[in-house]
């Protein structure tokens, strides 16, 4: 087993869990930004600079959008379940993964498919907690990721142009969740709000 | 480099619209240029030939590719216009009236350029991302809801606009997991094909399994019942200027690509799959059926049209559930008309209920006697989607029920589909009835002249002429776009020819060092049934 490819799938696997279980809008961008600046990583051969500036590029550009968007408002949908579980079920998805690729003759390392698998299990289970819109948003953001994951496990180091498209499809899902995150009223942009607000409403600044 | 002016006229154009949506019309007049832009390079832009890689992908410009392009900026373009010449509502507008507003000119931009890049590749697998991506697209019509982030404490008033704001954004936010779960789902499935292929010979399992998982994908995203209960809810709940790209163009462009993938990946492996290709083809009659059913006996304008484009979506799924590849052409062929007769349909609804105040089919009796533009478009709807026989849209939907269904279900699903008919026959026949006092009190579709004033500006003189003309101009634009359909229904501007093209195939490698494995659709044999578009 690949240790740096183990690494990179802990990081990817993190990112995703941050995304989905966060309530915090700066803590969902960073995870949303690694998870998925850091997906081509797990490809064998590594692909080269210009392939990993793409995905650096549109990863940061998901992040920005989400924290443009989703900053001084109610992320108050999150996962039912808090993270350790959440990283406990994705751990073992990512050896049921591995352990797939027994089965299914590919191209890619193993360690991909886990993550993939880990990722799928991560969306999954948050969806079945008490989701609202961004919630549902940030999940689909996690199962595109996992989806570009699955094309490394199968098919080995994607083409330029698909790692673009792979930047663009999370960058417009970002863009589209932020979107999804009710207008701030005047006086919330004058920034009274999130101080004032209850205890427990969710409202994070 | 073919498809690059293209894709940047598209992509910037909307971006720019977008970004300038708030400032007066500016937003809508870049909209309108670039779709006239994006139309013209569309018609105007040549095949690159064999050979031709962008970014380490190979890709070509077919003449399906640019009909698809071409009539989706037109449509794009009519609806944009819609958008600024709509009547007012009239002072007892309904609580949602507020959803009509976005411009839906970025939404069609951005749409057209992911559509570009999908119908571009080469390469089906890689093709799904873009024709995901373009659903997404949608999102920039939909508006930011109006939520207030103050949970509690609030007036009532305030508390029913955040439970709005939060049952939008619960739909639409549905609405995205439903293409990132598609996307996957399809993605994996034909992955799973790749890798397959080789290994279970004489084991049609693992085939079996992994083509329901593309139809079913296709059928989510589509709405087949009965996964359709959210593409209801968006059609009639999303806003207005979203509903075309989100319900019909997104699902259009993700379907051609996914049925790339079947071409692609299954129909060379020769495998019966019977009972996969029942179910599929159980489903298509079940939506069929059943949409048909819902549109009937519906009293909603907005919830007829949701059922309408429910049913006519069912045929999709036929394509999936023919043995071979007799239904490349007529599934093509209806992936086209599909979205621009319903965006016509779309607009008809949305320009009757702005034009009477009320989207109550009880309370629209005689419609169309006030407003005869309106039927025109509304026949011209049901010529492009139901058509006549000879033409190309009747041809393609018998051809889709042929070749997945032996007699005699053939006939019963063939005549299931002719309720169709008369959905349009109902609404019809109520336009004729005594006109409502509701429809007595709209404007006609008369034109209208503003008094003379010799000391008012042009602008201000068109400004009035607008006002006064809303009722017809918007009318005719509708008309407009049902002429658009009809004439794509008809198998007018090449669509014949073009729908029956059988996929581009990737150019050999000249080197063996390319990281990444192609994934190489065969070309496809041309339809030789005699009612098949290819052969008519």
């Amino acid at each position: 087993m690949n240790l740096f490819l183990v690494a990179a799938g802990a990081v990817v696997v993190a990112g995703g869990i941050a995304c989905v279980t966060a309530r915090r809008a700066a803590v969902v961008a960073i995870g949303a930004a690694i998870l998925l600046g850091a997906t081509p990583l797990l490809a064998l051969p590594q692909p080269g600079l210009p392939v990993l500036a793409e995905r650096a590029v549109g990863a940061l550009l998901a992040g920005e959008l989400l924290w443009v968007g989703l900053r001084g408002r109610t992320v108050a949908g999150a996962s039912a379940l808090g993270w350790p579980p959440m990283a406990l079920l994705a751990a073992a998805a990512f050896g049921a993964g591995v352990g797939a690729q027994q089965l299914v003759p590919a191209t890619g390392p193993p360690e991909a498919l886990g993550v993939a698998l880990a990722l799928f299990t991560v969306a999954i289970v948050a969806v079945a907690g008490r989701s609202d819109g961004i919630h549902l948003g940030l999940s689909a953001l996690v199962l595109i990721a996992a989806t570009s994951v699955v094309r490394v496990a199968m098919s080995g180091p994607s083409s330029a142009l698909e790692t673009l498209l792979v930047s663009a499809v999370g960058a417009a899902a970002a863009a589209a969740v932020a979107l999804l995150a009710p207008r701030l009223e005047a006086d919330e942009a004058a920034g009274d709000v999130p101080t004032g607000a209850p205890p427990g409403s969710g409202v994070r600044p | 480099m073919t498809l690059l002016p293209l894709i940047v006229a598209a992509l910037g154009g909307g971006l720019l619209a977008w970004a300038t949506r708030n400032a007066g019309r500016s937003g809508t007049v870049i909209a309108v240029l670039a779709l006239a832009a994006v139309g013209v390079l569309a018609a105007t832009l040549r095949d690159p030939g064999p050979g031709a890689v962008l970014a380490g992908e190979p890709v070509a410009f077919p003449a399906y590719a640019r009909l698809f392009l071409a009539a989706g900026a037109l449509a794009g373009l009519l609806v944009t216009l819609l958008a600024v010449a709509l009547p007012r509502w009239p002072d007892a507008a309904p609580p949602d009236a507020r959803r009509d507003a976005p411009d839906p000119g970025p939404a069609f931009l951005l749409f057209l350029g992911a559509a570009a890049l999908a119908l571009g590749i080469v390469s089906p697998v890689s093709a799904l991302l873009p024709a995901a991506a373009g659903g997404i697209a949608g999102f920039v019509a939909v508006g930011r809801p109006p939520g207030h982030s103050r949970p509690r404490g609030g007036r009532p008033d305030e508390a029913l606009a955040e439970a709005e704001a939060g049952v939008s954004s619960l739909r639409l936010g549905m609405e995205l997991f439903r293409i990132a779960v598609a996307l996957a789902v399809a993605i994996t499935a034909l992955e799973l094909l790749v890798g397959l292929a080789d290994v279970i010979a004489g084991e049609p399992f693992g085939v079996g399994v992994s083509f329901l998982a593309l139809a079913l994908a296709v059928a989510l995203r589509t709405g087949a019942i009965p996964l359709h209960g959210h593409a209801a809810r968006i059609i009639e709940g999303a806003t207005r200027g979203a509903v075309p790209v989100l319900a019909l163009w997104g699902p259009s462009l993700f379907a051609l690509a996914a049925l790339a993938g079947l071409e692609a990946g299954v129909l060379p492996l020769g495998l019966p799959l019977s009972l996969e290709r029942g179910v599929v083809a159980g489903l298509a009659a079940l939506t069929i059926l059943a949409g048909g059913i819902g549109a009937l006996a519906q009293d909603d304008v907005d919830h007829v049209v949701a059922y309408s484009i429910l049913q006519d979506a069912g045929f999709v799924l036929l394509a999936f559930a023919a043995p071979d590849s007799g239904a490349w052409g007529p599934a093509r062929t209806w992936l086209l008309v599909l979205p621009v007769a319903k965006t016509a349909l779309l607009a008809w609804a949305l320009v009757l209920g702005r034009t009477f105040g009320t989207r109550s089919l009880p309370e629209l009796r005689g419609w169309a006697r006030r407003a005869p533009l309106l039927a025109v478009a509304l026949a011209l709807v049901a010529l492009a989607t139901i058509g006549l026989p000879g033409l190309l849209s009747w041809a393609a939907r018998a051809a889709l029920v042929r070749g997945a269904f032996g007699e005699p279900l053939r006939t019963v699903v063939l005549a299931t589909s002719l309720t169709s008919a008369l959905i349009v026959a109902r609404l019809l026949i109520l336009g004729l009835y005594r006109p409502t006092p509701a429809v007595d009190g709209a404007p006609d579709e008369r034109l209208r002249r503003p008094k003379p004033d010799l000391r008012r500006r042009v602008g201000a003189t068109a400004r009035e002429a607008l006002d006064l003309n809303r009722a017809p101009v918007s009318a005719a634009l509708v008309v407009a776009l049902a002429m658009l359909a009809a004439g794509l229904g008809a198998g007018l501007f090449g669509l014949r020819a073009a729908a029956i093209e059988g996929p581009p195939v990737a150019p050999v490698p000249a080197s063996t060092t390319e990281p990444a494995p192609t994934f190489q659709p065969v070309p496809v044999e041309t339809p030789q049934d005699s009612d098949a578009p290819a052969a008519s």
